[in-house]
């Protein structure tokens, strides 16, 4: 278990966007980290740089999530990202509890990484014009239990939150695909490659 | 009839207010018939277009103005939902369709108690009424109340036991607090009542194959196989037959003569996948193979 937690502003962006395309559903993702090869326990803070939007439809069955597990995997390992935790936004507007599922998944990846995040998306905080990053974030304790941390351990740059909320205002939410969209239709691409690149450049202006 | 399909579309219409308001009659008319939830799109078409032609629809107003009512409140754009409901009270005085929008309003400002009052009262004058009785389910769940809302759906069944759309309700429902089985029972009914429809077979598998064990894999084999068979483009039973293969392939308990077939359906899964794949410029299938070869070394792991 790590002090800090940071998130990028594809991580923060793509949950939220992915959360707010489905507001009648759940939804659920992962969320990659750098990965630290090499034993480098000095860092304590975990940076959460980008998020690969799920599902949101039946977030409880297996075989699509284990074939969407493998595939990020895959996907991210030659650029050096690892799966480092779970996002779930839940169906009910002021449920954040994580349910059976969402504490399964995030268990599962704790396997291979014990600083892995289980994130619970607020829903009820999450708005066009945001202030605070809407999310709980736990990690698990050294007895197995998952805690969330403080809000003081959680950093999102606030420009990162006004480029979410121009995007929200934008509706760019219906452009976010997640691996269900892309089940349905291969060409839906569920990195949001797309995404990324119009996060790159708001991040470019909001800087001159 | 023209039917405005995707959504840039209607925001770039909407932009240069170039509006052609029998379209957007049109499409919500499509979408009514075709039950789709387009709350986002049908409040804006209104609000920027529809409400100022709204003498020229005839008596399809009234249904357009239904429509509306039910995209605001799910929205929360009760300001525009508020007007429509207003003038279809006034239009049809004392209508039971109406009360039960009425109801629907309360539930949007999470009167949930007075919502509940409105239906039981709807319910009393019209028993065989069912989309108010399914009604009372949405305001259990609407409070949060799982367990209830199973039992109040797994009622209203015993008395409408042909009603798709609520088996499949009641399957999300156990679905949510991981009874799988009966979540798979709700699959079985529908499968009964439609054979020939390939996503039910895909989700029943699913459930299945979640539920573990060689009985469940090898069940779920079967029906994501005939999910494939009914419909040869649906990926989740490909995905998913290839998975319950491997399953099934690396259980001890599978004989050698099964593992054989086993393993030929699953490498016919495989070449399926890819070709699909491969099919498709946009994407790159030769990633998906590799993670496939990893999947099967793994897989015991």
């Amino acid at each position: 278990m790590s002090s800090d937690i940071t998130l990028e502003c594809p991580a923060i962006a793509k949950m939220l966007l992915h959360a707010a395309r489905y507001p009648q559903s759940a939804v659920s993702g992962i969320v990659l980290a750098q990965s630290r090869g090499g034993g480098d326990d000095s860092l304590n803070t975990v940076q959460l740089v980008d998020a690969i939007p799920l599902f949101h439809l039946h977030l409880s069955l297996a075989p699509m999530l284990e074939i969407a597990l493998t595939q990020i995997e895959q996907r991210f390992k030659s650029q050096g990202l690892i799966i480092a935790g779970y996002y779930q936004a839940n169906e009910h507007i002021r449920d954040t509890v994580p349910d059976f599922v969402a504490l399964k998944v995030a268990e599962k990846i704790a396997e291979n990484n014990n600083d892995a995040c289980l994130i619970m998306i607020d829903n009820k905080r999450l708005c066009l014009s945001l202030q605070t990053a809407p999310i709980i974030v736990s990690q698990l304790t050294s007895e197995g239990k998952w805690k969330s941390k403080d809000k003081s351990s959680i950093h999102v740059d606030p420009s990162y939150l006004e480029i979410t909320s121009q995007l929200l205002q934008r509706k760019v939410q219906h452009d976010v695909c997640d691996f269900d969209n892309h089940l349905d239709d291969l060409t839906c691409d569920w990195t949001n490659l797309q995404i990324n690149k119009l996060l790159d450049t708001l991040a470019a202006a909001s800087q001159d | 009839m023209y039917y405005l399909s995707s959504r840039r579309q209607i925001e770039a219409k909407m932009a240069t207010l170039d509006l052609d308001w029998e379209e957007v009659r049109d499409t919500l008319r499509t979408w009514r018939e075709d039950n789709t939830r387009h709350s986002e799109e049908v409040v804006d078409m209104w609000y920027y277009c529809l409400r100022h032609y709204k003498h020229k629809l005839g008596d399809e107003r009234w249904m357009v103005e239904e429509q509306v009512v039910i995209a605001g409140l799910d929205c929360n754009r009760l300001d525009v939902a508020e007007p429509c409901l207003v003038s279809l009270n006034e239009q049809f005085p004392g209508s039971l369709r109406i009360r039960k929008l009425k109801g629907m309003r309360l539930e949007a400002l999470e009167r949930f108690d007075e919502a509940m009052d409105v239906y039981d009262g709807i319910i009393r004058q019209d028993e065989t009424n069912s989309s108010v009785r399914k009604r009372k389910v949405a305001v259990l769940k609407g409070q949060g109340r799982y367990a209830d809302a199973i039992k109040e759906l797994t009622e209203y069944l015993k008395k409408f036991m042909s009603d798709t759309e609520g088996w499949q309700e009641l399957c999300d429902l156990y679905l949510k607090e991981g009874d799988y089985s009966k979540a798979a029972f709700c699959m079985e009914e529908l499968i009964l009542s439609n054979p020939h429809y390939h996503l039910f077979y895909t989700k029943y598998a699913e459930i299945k194959y979640t539920q573990g064990g060689l009985e469940n894999y090898e069940l779920a084999r079967s029906y994501f196989c005939q999910a494939a068979k009914l419909n040869p483009g649906n990926l989740r039973a490909l995905y998913g037959l290839y998975l319950s293969c491997s399953q099934v392939a690396s259980s001890p308990k599978c004989t050698t003569q099964k593992k054989k077939e086993t393993l030929r359906l699953e490498a016919w899964a495989l070449k399926e996948i890819t070709e699909k794949y491969s099919k498709c410029r946009d994407v790159d299938g030769s990633k998906i193979v590799e993670t496939f070869r990893s999947l099967s070394v793994t897989d015991k792991a």
